[in-house]
């Protein structure tokens, strides 16, 4: 009976410390360090009329990173000149304050990076952007209703998410074509 | 499908070595730190070995580059408990890093000896720390590497070519000793393309290759005059 007693007990914490380790034991449970400016791509992808993801990730066509546009991109649309006394100044949100603020310094918007895939991992925008014609919903499904900046990562796809698509699609599935 | 395999002359090699140098710069191979080289653990994955033919006083100084002859038999593929490393299908050994449990069975199986263990973590001097070759991974601790062919090479040959919408040019991949050797010794290309220059040198009068009666088939082939 004792014995039996002992072993619900234990049991009991092995299950509580498991709990309380969970956030712990899941990578893309880890939470980051808040971007610069809270971008919301769900308000731009709304706002404005036919922006594609291409117009401010300019060179997922191009190159094998996408990478995150640089503050000059953002100028196309806001005004870098504008002031509080300027009528039409977008309301002037903190937010906004904050963009403009980096128009008057020398230095970018040191956005960071959240999606990775693992150093010895190469993969290339360009090949499946450009060449396989593959839409970027279907690999960042969350991005285009985000209203804030990805805050929990870091965001791995995982080779099994990459297989089973090459599958599909008759890519290569070659340890040595991803892995180097 | 392509069949990667290289050439080298014996009779233009001089010794010097830059193919091995280039190919610790290209391959981020760590600087061994004290002592490790006096346990022999020290390595490189294209090392120029160095001996003498023949009896005093009629002696010849030979130098034989030896990367990794990815044999078209490799025997260390076998022995390989956890499949992390295979013959890919344009004939490279690949070695997956992450998937390698470090028991060493390859390194054994190898007649070659041309795969080596990673007895410490890699570290690098100060300024050089901060140049590594981003198209390569850092190996950790505790797994095996070797020679690649510098394959991230063919990685970014063949994702530009698709880019461009056309098919591998000859001469766009090269591994970076064939490219930085200044006796112009070393040829790589397709081996089953009988236009390719290394085919057409494989099949040389001079032609031979390292332990040809083992049956693995390597896929570097020598020149030298006997
Ligand atoms: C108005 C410009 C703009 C548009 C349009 C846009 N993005 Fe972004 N994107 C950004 C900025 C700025 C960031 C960095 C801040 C953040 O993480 O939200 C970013 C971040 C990202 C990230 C995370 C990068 C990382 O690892 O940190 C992904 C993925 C992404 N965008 C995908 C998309 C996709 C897919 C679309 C189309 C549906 C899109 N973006 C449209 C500006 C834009
Ligand atoms: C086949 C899946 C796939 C598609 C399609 C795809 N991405 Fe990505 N994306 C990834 C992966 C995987 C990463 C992590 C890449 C890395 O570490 O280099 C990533 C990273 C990113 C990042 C992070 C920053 C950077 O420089 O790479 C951005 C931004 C991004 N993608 C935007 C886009 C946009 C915009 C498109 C469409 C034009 C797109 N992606 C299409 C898989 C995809
Ligand atoms: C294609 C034009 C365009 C580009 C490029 C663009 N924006 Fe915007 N942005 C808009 C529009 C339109 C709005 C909506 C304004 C409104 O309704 O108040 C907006 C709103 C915003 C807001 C206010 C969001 C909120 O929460 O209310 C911020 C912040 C912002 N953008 C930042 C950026 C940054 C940072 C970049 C560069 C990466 C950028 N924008 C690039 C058009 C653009
Ligand atoms: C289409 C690309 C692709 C191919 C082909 C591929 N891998 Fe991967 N592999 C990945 C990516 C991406 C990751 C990183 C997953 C992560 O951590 O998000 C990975 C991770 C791994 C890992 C680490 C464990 C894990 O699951 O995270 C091992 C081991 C591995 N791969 C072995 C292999 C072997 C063996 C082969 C050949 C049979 C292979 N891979 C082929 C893309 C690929
Ligand atoms: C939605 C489908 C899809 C997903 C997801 C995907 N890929 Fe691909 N990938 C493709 C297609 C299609 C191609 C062939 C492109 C072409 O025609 O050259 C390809 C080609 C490649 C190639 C070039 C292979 C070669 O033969 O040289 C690499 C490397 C690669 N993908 C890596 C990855 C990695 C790493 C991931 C996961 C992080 C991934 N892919 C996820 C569809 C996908």
């Amino acid at each position: 009976m004792a014995l039996k007693k002992k072993y619900a007990l234990l049991s009991g914490l092995i299950i509580v410390t498991a709990v309380l380790l969970l956030p712990a034991m899941i990578p893309n449970l880890g939470s980051l360090p808040p971007q610069p400016i809270a971008f919301n791509h769900r308000l731009h992808m709304e706002r404005v009329q036919g922006i594609g993801c291409r117009d401010c990730h300019q060179l997922a066509h191009l190159q094998t990173y996408a990478g995150i546009p640089s503050k000059f991109v953002c100028f196309d649309c806001h005004n870098p000149d504008a002031n509080e006394s300027d009528a039409n100044a977008d309301a002037f949100k903190p937010e906004f304050g904050t963009l403009m603020a980096f128009a008057k310094t020398g230095e970018d918007i040191p956005w960071h990076r959240v999606t990775f895939t693992p150093e010895d991992v190469f993969f290339s925008h360009r090949r499946h952007v450009a060449v396989a014609k593959i839409d970027c919903r279907k690999c960042h499904p969350e991005i285009p209703d985000r209203t804030s900046p990805l805050d929990r990562g870091p965001i791995m796809m995982g080779m099994n998410t990459c297989i089973k698509c090459h599958e599909e699609a008759k890519a290569s599935v070659d340890c040595v074509a991803c892995h180097r | 499908m392509a069949r990667w395999g290289m050439v080298i002359d014996l009779d233009l090699c001089t010794g010097c070595q830059a193919c091995s140098v280039a190919c610790k710069a290209e391959n981020n191979l760590a600087v061994p730190q004290d002592g490790v080289a006096d346990n022999g653990r020290h390595f490189s994955w294209l090392e120029v070995i160095s001996f003498v033919e023949g009896e005093y006083p009629r002696v010849k100084m030979r130098m034989l580059p030896l990367p990794c002859m990815h044999c078209d038999r490799p025997p260390c593929v076998k022995v390989c408990p956890v499949g992390a490393t295979y013959l890919s299908e344009e004939g490279i050994v690949g070695q997956i890093y992450n998937r390698c449990i470090g028991c060493r069975y390859c390194t054994t199986a190898c007649p070659y000896t041309v795969r080596y263990f990673n007895w410490h973590a890699p570290v690098w001097p100060e300024p050089m720390s901060k140049s590594l070759n981003p198209d390569v991974s850092v190996r950790p601790k505790g797994v095996v590497e070797k020679c690649t062919f510098c394959h991230h090479r063919l990685m970014k040959a063949r994702d530009q070519a698709r880019f461009e919408a056309r098919s591998l040019r000859p001469g766009e991949y090269v591994p970076a000793c064939v490219e930085a050797c200044p006796a112009k010794a070393m040829w790589f290309g397709d081996l089953d393309d009988p236009a390719s220059e290394v085919s057409q040198l494989a099949s040389s009068r001079r032609a031979f290759r390292l332990m040809e009666d083992l049956g693995t088939e390597p896929k570097v082939i020598y020149l030298q005059e006997r």
